[in-house]
């Protein structure tokens, strides 16, 4: 039991200890809380990437329902999280929804589904940009309020943190849970070969419709948590391809078949980021992005199963390492 | 009143179309032979641009013969693309083959954005304020310019895919690539070809456009969305799809320009892929038939 959740329990306590560093310093705090959030939105991301076979570049449009609901939610109706955070999830789940089934039932697929789930959230980002109830491109700010816990409105950032550890952890255990019951066996039965795994009797667009809306749940979370953390939400952050793509950088870094892969990728990134600009200075910004690109380039290309997958199958060789001598003394005698 | 609006509407949103026809073909040629998507398409009509505006503030050339500066060199981009990063990423699972053209777009943008900063760039000359009138409504000289070019590029790429035996050849590799090589097809040099046109193709449209349009870094990222919109409402690699989808793209965003704003009508091309989606999931001309 629990070696079944190890992939779940390594992290969550990494996550933990990471918290715990942070505390020292908001700076710290600050990115812990962006590793920490964007980490998880990635992983959850990656449920229908790496292991539904379904890319979507258009993840930030659930970030940004989340965040928004949030935000008019509490400006428009002073309603707190425990009304827009259920609130926000439904609605990602419904456009999420209405989204697959649009796509999946045209046979929209590989680049094409990717390009569409684009489009929408760029639909998504113009249209928000346009709106002035939605604070069109200035985005809106969340007013401070004495009601600290109605409102989740701390004066410091580390019980954020502290939710996102959570967050962090329920996303993990609950993916790899779900992972080991016969829905999470369909997913990778359909990533693997769709039209094979509906001949055996997957109803694969059903498959693909849950990875999608649970996907989409998840992300909403995400944008909905950034918003009460931040209290603040604007297009280009929360709704702009730039999120999306970030997630399909930290999946592609930190390895796609793996639960925690994206997870990874975030973590070391977002640091190495954040270095990169406080060494170098505002004069050269987007420096941090030019390495981001090419360290993405390079590891598609060479290795393909990214940096965790590479950790993984090291730590996996380290324990049984006899039998895999035993194993490569019986190849080696086989092969002549 | 409302009718001249409508015709300059009109008018300009099918000289637009005329441009975004010629950006759109080279994707849909690299998509149709090698089926790959090329996310940094955009971003090589970008350096075009960047390409025609250097070439004329600092060696006085004047945009039109530009083209035949520029032209070779994102042909020779295009080949040497291939070699770096094309033929290893076609080994790879597609979604890491979109992960390394995506990055090439991330890299291109902010190198550009080291090198040129982010300013707006405009080559102006003496005829860029000049109008032609036709009837009630006029069209800008530079963007007459570049839509007839683009109408004489694209009777040419139709006339190189239908009658010349490279034509020929990237036909049949877009039909069966083992096909193709089982008659003895050299498939890499094709799809080299494919790339070196499908760049090539930027290499023209970029310093005509830059008469027109700003440029700045971020600029490509813009025309990469709209000619994947174009690619699929035209129905995903044919000729006839992309010069139809791209006129109505253009269309209808100058359109709804002209009645809504800005930002609700940059959104156009987007509602209109998903309106042809939901309507017509095979595009506008089916392909195969038209290939």
């Amino acid at each position: 039991m629990l070696r079944r959740f190890l992939p779940a329990l390594v992290p969550t306590l990494l996550a933990i200890a990471g918290f715990c560093f942070s505390l020292s310093d908001p700076y710290f705090m600050e990115i812990f809380i962006m590793v920490g959030l964007i980490g998880t939105v990635a992983v959850a991301w990656n449920l229908m990437a790496g292991f539904t076979g379904l890319v979507s570049l258009g993840h930030s449009l659930f970030f940004g329902i989340g965040a928004y609901t949030v935000a008019y939610g509490q400006v428009g109706f002073g309603l707190g999280p425990l009304v827009t955070w259920p609130i926000a999830a439904l609605l990602a789940l419904a456009s999420a929804l209405f989204i697959g089934l649009l796509c999946f039932r045209y046979g929209l697929r590989g680049y094409f589904f990717s390009i569409a789930t684009l489009a929408f959230s760029e639909v998504a980002f113009l249209l928000v940009s346009a709106t002035l109830w939605l604070g069109r491109s200035d985005g809106m700010m969340l007013p401070s309020s004495p009601e600290t816990l109605r409102y989740l409105q701390f004066d410091h950032k580390w019980p954020y943190g502290l939710i996102i550890v959570g967050f962090l952890a329920l996303t993990l255990f609950l993916s790899q849970a779900f992972l080991a019951t016969r829905p999470g066996f369909y997913w990778r039965a359909i990533r693997d070969n769709e039209g094979a795994a509906e001949a055996l009797g997957v109803p694969a667009m059903r498959y693909k419709l849950l990875a999608f809306g649970l996907s989409a749940v998840v992300t909403a979370i995400g944008g909905a948590i950034f918003a009460n953390t931040f209290a603040f939400v604007d297009p280009r952050s929360t709704l702009g391809v730039e999120l999306s793509i970030q997630l399909l950088v930290f999946g592609i870094i930190g390895g796609l078949g793996l639960l925690w892969g994206p997870l990874l990728g975030a973590a070391l990134l977002i640091p190495a980021g954040e270095l990169l600009r406080t060494y170098l200075g505002a004069g050269f910004h987007g420096v941090n992005i030019v390495a981001y690109a090419l360290l993405m380039i390079v590891l598609a290309l060479l290795l393909p199963q990214g940096l965790g997958g590479v950790l993984a199958a090291r730590l996996r060789r380290r324990a049984p390492k006899k039998q895999a001598a035993a194993g490569k003394a019986l190849a080696v005698e086989a092969a002549p | 009143m409302s009718t001249t609006i409508f015709l300059q509407a009109l008018l300009s949103g099918l000289t637009n179309g005329a441009i975004y026809a010629l950006v759109a073909v080279g994707l849909t040629l690299v998509f149709g032979v090698m089926r790959i998507v090329n996310f940094a398409h955009g971003e090589f009509l970008m350096l075009a641009m960047y390409g025609g505006y250097l070439a004329f503030t600092f060696l006085g050339i004047d945009p039109i013969l530009a083209v035949f500066l520029v032209a070779p060199v994102l042909m020779l981009m295009g080949y040497l693309l291939f070699d770096g990063l094309i033929r290893p990423a076609l080994k790879v699972p597609e979604i890491n083959q979109m992960a390394v053209t995506l990055g090439l777009s991330l890299l291109l943008q902010y190198l550009a954005l080291v090198v040129f900063k982010a300013d707006n760039l405009l080559v102006t000359q003496e005829r860029s304020t000049a109008s032609i009138w036709l009837g009630p409504v006029l069209i800008q000289m530079p963007q007459a310019i570049a839509a007839l070019a683009s109408i004489i590029l694209l009777g040419l790429f139709y006339l190189t895919l239908r009658k010349t035996d490279l034509g020929l050849i990237m036909r049949v590799v877009s039909q069966s690539r083992d096909g193709a090589a089982l008659s003895g097809i050299d498939i890499s040099g094709t799809y080299r070809w494919a790339m070196a046109i499908g760049l090539g193709t930027l290499g023209i449209a970029g310093p005509l456009m830059v008469s027109a349009l700003y440029v700045n870094p971020h600029v490509g990222q813009l025309f990469t969305l709209k000619a994947f919109v174009i690619v699929i409402v035209g129905g995903m690699g044919s000729f006839g799809g992309v010069l139809i989808g791209a006129l109505l793209v253009g269309v209808a965003e100058s359109i709804a320009a002209s009645w809504l704003t800005a930002s609700v009508a940059a959104a156009v091309p987007f509602a209109l892929l998903i309106l042809v989606m939901l309507l017509r999931p095979e595009g506008l001309v089916p392909a195969g038939g038209s290939r």
